[in-house]
């Protein structure tokens, strides 16, 4: 009997060991689903899908969490409201931030001018990827990359000329390395 | 390998049981006898067994039964659930009659903690039980509702929109991220508690500290919620009926103005700004008086005009003319209503020597208060076990089956629904116009507000699907007496459909003629495989050693897919609810990945109890998540807890004999918590129009679409840890009349994982969590039980209470980093910084009105805003001027405790049962002072604006002068924030026990007819309509932008056993 229980207890620890190291690392590990590694990006047309993104940050969309206007190349609401060009209308409660940049009344707490830093920096971003992804890329013609190039950083400069003309920008360490 | 060893094995095995049997057989006599209660009644399932051996026997359905003793005697020890051990010593006698007294002391009950059971007297970590009849004597949706204020350290604020689920918290909140705790159904863990039916439920226990829930260790920093459903009972079948039908009305009304009011609100409003009077509308007298036009589209229209000819009506796209007469409507009357709630529920169980069963079905309706929105469930449930091989071999499953519907269209704190409708659509404009459709507000000066009745009649057929299936099947075998090996395999499938129909709002000042309909489908599955080798075994009668190791994999996937179409034809309900008739061309679709993490786990828990007087546990835990990558993704949790029950000691069993029982605890362990991204590693890109279109070959109508990051990643991240301490009192008096416990317990999660604000120069996306902050929870929780009888009158009463003050230690390496909530209109009003509260309120402070111009000249300057009638805003960084850096934390949300308060008096064949409950000292911000206390959009005000609103003639106003150019008054202040304490009586139930006499005569075994108010009456100095704030996210807490209140209902129900 005694040889028994012990089989008996062989057999539960053994099951229950083989249990904790049989999973392997493979059911740990997880692969992003539904969306793009950087690696995807650095062929041909994947520098030119990021060069797109950043062409498509001049039109004031593309930022979750914040209104269209406050970003957009047209400056309706920091060109046309503060100059004599537009009058923000409606009522006191609707956009009162507007009512402030029309009476140059700068708040720190103004969510539109934050988020037009926003914007701006974003697409800044976006120029700085197209320019680090295309040296990974191999497959590309060098009249392609050139123009790619150059579409990018006037595509920067277009950025920091925006902020420029908000106010006193900041310069990164990495575009000076880039320029 | 294996077949070699069973052949001996089996060989020895039948040899050693013949011998065992030839023994016994001649040595032995039969001992028959009833088991019974005091009053004479058979006890079934009553389990006698032979002290000292592994002979046993159950009484059957009659209380008889039939045991072999050994000639010389022997102690039979009988055992009953309810009722006290009996050890008997068999004599000379042949036929023995045992009857057991009933169980007062609770303490041998039997609870779940971890992945097996434990006796109560020997839990050394902060564990509350709430047993079923408690839970049900509420009716509501889910369980979580049941559960408010029933035990201490849990805070719940229900969301009172039909079929909403309530949060849960346990001891405050612990961490920045989700604080969601974790729920386990029979065994099964799960992080939804939706579509659950509550009658199904047996007890609950809610694990504290860490030292209890640590061995759930992954995901347990916040506490976990045991659950365990009704399995059957050993005896005859029982089958139960209840029902219940009540109705809802809306406890609290919205204050708002009627027509004529307003027209003199805004004549002040004008007058005040240095305005001439005038608006689009009213007609003003020369000293205010408020001439309410015929028409109010075309704009102050007069009868028998030319441009009021009905003839002229046209809602088309090329000619929008929807001519409107004026009305005064009060809004908030005719969005809400009276609405049913009703369940019914069949259950059916019992059990024999070798198996029990329960089986339940039931159905649950509620129409919300709110016109147009509904919820109904469906359940069936099934818990079976069975076993064999002299019961060694135990199989059985849990499952249920749940389908439920949400209908219409409603979401809390939302600018439009017909909560806030109602506070700022214009009294002027009535449901319908001339032709029968729904009116808009298209006139002047009417505003922007949707018409609340029309969006929730337009989205009466949106319906949201769900079915659930949960449960798990199990098998447990006896390898020797004291070791028992489990396996269980659990799931939680769901699957959602979701109509969504967009009819064409057109009378909307912001709508539009086309309609839409989008329908969705998600599913989500999560399985779950334990296996646990335990181990259980007393020692020389004082040490008892209970063990056990075991190992858990869990897997969650879920997907989303959904189809938009546009442009039907029709509206009506064949056409539109299908997408195959809306137009071709005007299509969107979108899929896309939910949960999709695995964790592995092992764990192992050792329990030794000496003499039931000193106790110790110890857990420990390895878990790994694919949330991590494999450098930081394990991390180990341990625990460990000591009890002393000094109710054993000499000195307090011989100098406090009034004492029953009396434990100290104390504990120490850490959980737990991985709740971020899946993809928090990973630095990923999208694709969409939104984000990333831009038509660079100047196409007209279609962008080409490029690449976008989504998200940053942080390869480095790791598991965050609570470590969590507690001390606890368990007491016991006067043979259990009376009973309290008391906790005191610390909670310090680190290495907090926060998705820190990015600076704008990284770019913009996604971003991930950081292990970098650490927030502290301390508290107490007290609870306080007694109960008595005076003859035939019985009574209890009980208490709890609980408290917790946080504090965030630091979010990152900086002090000055901060975290802003909520943002809508007006900028954040929740702020998390180091050194205070999560989410407390930030804004200026309000010290009161400007009485005259040289009080408001005197004050430091605020732009121009300084003027009588105006705010007096705190200067208090006192530089002599207002600006933003004079605002600062203006409120806490959290409360300084929440009781909860229950009293049961019975007499014969009634019982009355009293609930309440309340919390105070949080605060609440009542956004819905934003659109209704100042001049923001054009729409209704509330009461309070024009009676109580500062004016010459009025200097004891608290709202600040009627201002048509005012935008500063309404800036995040004091002035919002109200004191959210309340307390509720929530539930008050008278019910009648038909006696046996009546019974007896009819099928019925039992029978209970029972009468039931909720939520009679709240007291509350808090204005808005309900001061129970729930909201999506922690870093948001107490923002009212729109609340459903809570409803009055009378329920009326019986319940029947056969």
């Amino acid at each position: 009997m005694k040889s028994n229980n012990i089989v008996k207890i062989f057999l539960a620890t053994g099951l229950t060991v083989g249990f904790a190291i049989g999973c392997s690392d493979e059911f740990l590990t997880r692969e992003p689903q539904a969306q793009y590694s950087p690696t995807a990006l650095k062929t041909a047309k994947g520098v030119e899908g990021v060069l797109l993104g950043a062409y498509a940050m001049i039109d004031g969309t593309g930022l979750d969490g914040q209104d269209p206007w406050m970003n957009d190349i047209h400056n309706w609401v920091f060109g046309g409201v503060p100059s004599d060009d537009a009058y923000k209308g409606t009522d006191a409660g609707d956009q009162p931030e507007e009512t402030f940049i029309e009476r140059w009344d700068f708040q720190a707490t103004n969510n539109h001018i934050k988020n037009k830093w926003r914007g701006l920096f974003k697409g800044v971003a976006r120029t700085n990827d197209v320019i680090n992804t295309l040296k990974d890329v191999k497959d590309i013609t060098e009249a392609r990359r050139a123009q790619i190039l150059a579409e990018a950083k006037f595509l920067r400069g277009l950025f920091h000329f925006e902020a420029k003309k908000c106010g006193r920008i900041f310069l990164t360490l990495m575009m000076l390395l880039l320029i | 390998m294996k077949e070699n060893y069973f052949v001996p094995i089996r060989g020895t095995l039948i040899c050693g049981i013949l011998w065992l049997m030839s023994i016994v057989a001649f040595a032995q006599k039969s001992v028959s006898g009833k088991v019974s209660d005091p009053k004479g009644e058979a006890i079934p399932g009553a389990s006698i067994t032979l002290k000292g051996t592994t002979t046993g026997t159950i009484s059957d359905a009659d209380g008889n039964y039939k045991i072999n003793v050994p000639n010389s005697g022997g102690v039979l020890v009988v055992s009953s659930i309810g009722y006290k051990n009996q050890e008997i010593a068999v004599g000379n006698q042949t036929t023995l009659n045992i009857i057991l007294e009933s169980d007062e002391e609770t303490l041998d009950e039997v609870v779940v903690t971890g992945y097996g059971t434990q006796s109560k007297r020997d839990i050394t970590g902060a564990v509350t039980t709430v047993n079923a009849k408690d839970l049900q004597s509420v009716p509501a949706t889910t369980f979580a509702q049941q559960l408010q204020g029933r035990a201490s350290g849990l805070s719940i604020v229900n969301d009172a929109t039909p079929g909403g689920n309530a949060t849960v918290r346990i001891r405050g909140f612990g961490t920045i991220g989700n604080n969601d705790p974790l729920f386990i159904i029979d065994g099964v863990p799960t992080e939804n508690q939706g579509n659950l039916n509550p009658n199904d439920i047996e007890t609950i226990q809610i694990l504290k500290d860490a030292s209890a829930s640590s061995i759930y260790g992954s995901r347990a920093a916040n506490g976990v919620v045991i659950i365990t459903t009704r399995k059957g009972k050993i005896g005859p079948a029982k089958i139960s009926f209840s029902a219940y039908y009540g109705t809802q009305k809306v406890s609290e009304n919205v204050q708002s103005l009627n027509a004529k009011e307003l027209g003199e609100y805004l004549y002040l409003a004008d007058k005040y700004a240095d305005k001439a009077p005038q608006h689009g509308q009213y007609t003003f007298g020369a000293n205010g008086e408020v001439t309410i036009p015929a028409y109010v589209y075309p704009s102050a229209g007069k009868e028998g005009a030319a441009n009021t000819n009905p003839a002229l009506y046209s809602l088309t796209p090329s000619n929008i003319y929807p001519i409107t007469k004026s009305a005064d409507t009060y809004w908030w009357g005719e969005v809400t209503q009276t609405a049913p709630i009703q369940n019914y529920q069949l259950t059916a169980s019992g059990g024999s020597e070798n198996s029990r069963y329960a089986l339940s079905v039931g159905y649950f309706s509620q129409d919300g208060v709110v016109k147009f929105i509904g919820y109904d469930r469906y359940t069936l449930r099934s818990n079976t076990e069975f076993s064999a091989i002299n019961k060694k071999l135990r199989i059985g499953e849990n499952f249920t089956v749940s389908f439920d519907n949400r209908k219409g269209g409603f979401g809390n704190n939302d600018e439009q629904n017909a909560v806030s409708g109602s506070y700022k659509h214009h009294p002027l404009l009535p449901i319908f116009d001339i032709n029968g459709f729904f009116a808009g507000s298209r006139g002047a000066n009417l505003g922007n507000n949707s018409n609340p009745y029309a969006t929730l009649a337009r989205q009466a057929d949106n319906r949201r699907y769900r079915l659930r299936g949960f449960g798990n099947i199990y098998g447990e075998y006896d390898i020797l007496p004291f070791l028992t090996f489990k396996t269980s395999l659990g799931i939680d499938i769901t699957t959602e459909n979701g109509k969504y129909i967009g009819r064409a709002n057109p009378e909307y000042i912001e709508g539009s003629f086309v309609n839409s309909s989008e329908s969705n489908t998600n599913y989500d599955y999560q399985w779950v495989w334990q296996n646990t080798l335990s181990f259980s075994k007393i020692f020389n009668t004082v040490h008892k050693i209970d063990a056990y190791i075991g190992t858990e994999a869990i897997k969650q996937f879920g997907e989303y897919f959904g189809a938009t179409r546009q442009g039907y034809a029709f509206e009506t309900l064949p056409i539109i609810s299908y997408l195959d008739l809306g137009d071709p061309t005007k299509v969107g679709n979108y899929g896309r990945v939910g949960n999709d993490y695995s964790l592995w786990s092992q764990f192992g828990k050792f329990n030794y109890a000496y003499n039931d007087k000193y106790l110790f546990q110890a857990i420990i835990r390895n878990d790994a998540s694919s949330r991590f990558l494999s450098a930081s993704r394990n991390a180990l949790f341990p625990a460990f807890s000591l009890g002393w029950r000094l109710s054993e000691e000499k000195f307090i069993s011989t100098n406090l004999p009034f004492v029953s029982d009396l434990k100290l605890r104390f504990g120490w362990g850490k959980t737990g918590n991985q709740k971020i991204g899946n993809y928090n590693a990973f630095t990923t890109y999208r694709s969409d129009i939104w984000h990333a279109g831009y038509p660079i070959d100047g196409n007209q109508t279609t962008p080409t679409i490029g690449y976008d990051t989504q998200a940053f990643g942080n390869p480095d991240a790791k598991w965050e840890a609570t470590t969590s301490t507690n001390f606890g009192i368990d007491a016991s008096l006067f043979k259990g009349k009376l009973s309290f416990e008391l906790d005191f317990w610390k909670r310090v999660t680190s290495d907090m994982l926060f998705t820190i604000p990015l600076t704008f120069t990284v770019g913009d996306a996604a971003a991930p969590a950081y292990n970098v902050g650490q927030m502290t929870n301390k508290g107490l929780d007290a609870g306080i039980n007694y109960k008595s009888n005076i003859n035939n009158f019985r009574y209890s009463i009980s208490a709890n209470l609980s408290t917790y003050r946080n504090n965030v230690d630091k979010l990152d390496e900086s002090p000055n980093t901060r975290y802003l909530g909520y943002t809508s209109r007006v900028p954040a009003i929740t702020v998390t910084q180091a050194g205070i509260p999560i989410s407390s309120f930030y804004g200026y402070t309000v010290l009161g009105i400007f009485q005259s111009q040289s009080e408001a000249d005197a004050w430091p300057k605020y732009e121009s805003y300084n003027k009588p009638g105006k705010f007096k805003m705190a200067d208090i960084n006192g530089d002599g001027v207002i600006d933003p850096k004079d605002q600062g934390v203006i409120g806490n949300p959290h409360p300084d405790f929440v009781y909860g308060l229950s009293l049961n008096l019975g007499y014969k064949a009634f019982d009355l049962t009293i609930f309440a409950n309340g919390t105070q000292g949080n605060d609440v911000f009542n956004y819905t002072r934003y659109f209704s206390d100042f001049n923001t959009f054009q729409g209704n005000r509330s009461k309070r604006a024009l009676y109580d609103a500062w004016q010459p003639s009025n200097p004891s106003g608290t709202v600040p002068i009627m201002d048509a150019n005012d935008q500063i008054s309404s800036r995040p202040s004091s002035y919002f924030i109200e004191d959210g304490s309340y307390f509720r009586i929530k539930n008050v139930q008278l019910t009648y026990n038909l006696p046996s006499k009546i019974t007896g005569k009819t099928a019925l075994d039992n029978a209970q007819i029972y009468v039931q108010m909720q939520n009679l009456a709240t007291f509350t100095k808090y204005t808005g309509l309900n001061p129970e704030i729930q909201t999506g996210a922690d870093t948001t807490l107490g923002f009212d932008g729109g609340y459903m209140p809570v409803s009055r209902t009378f329920i009326v129900g019986v319940n029947f056993g056969f």
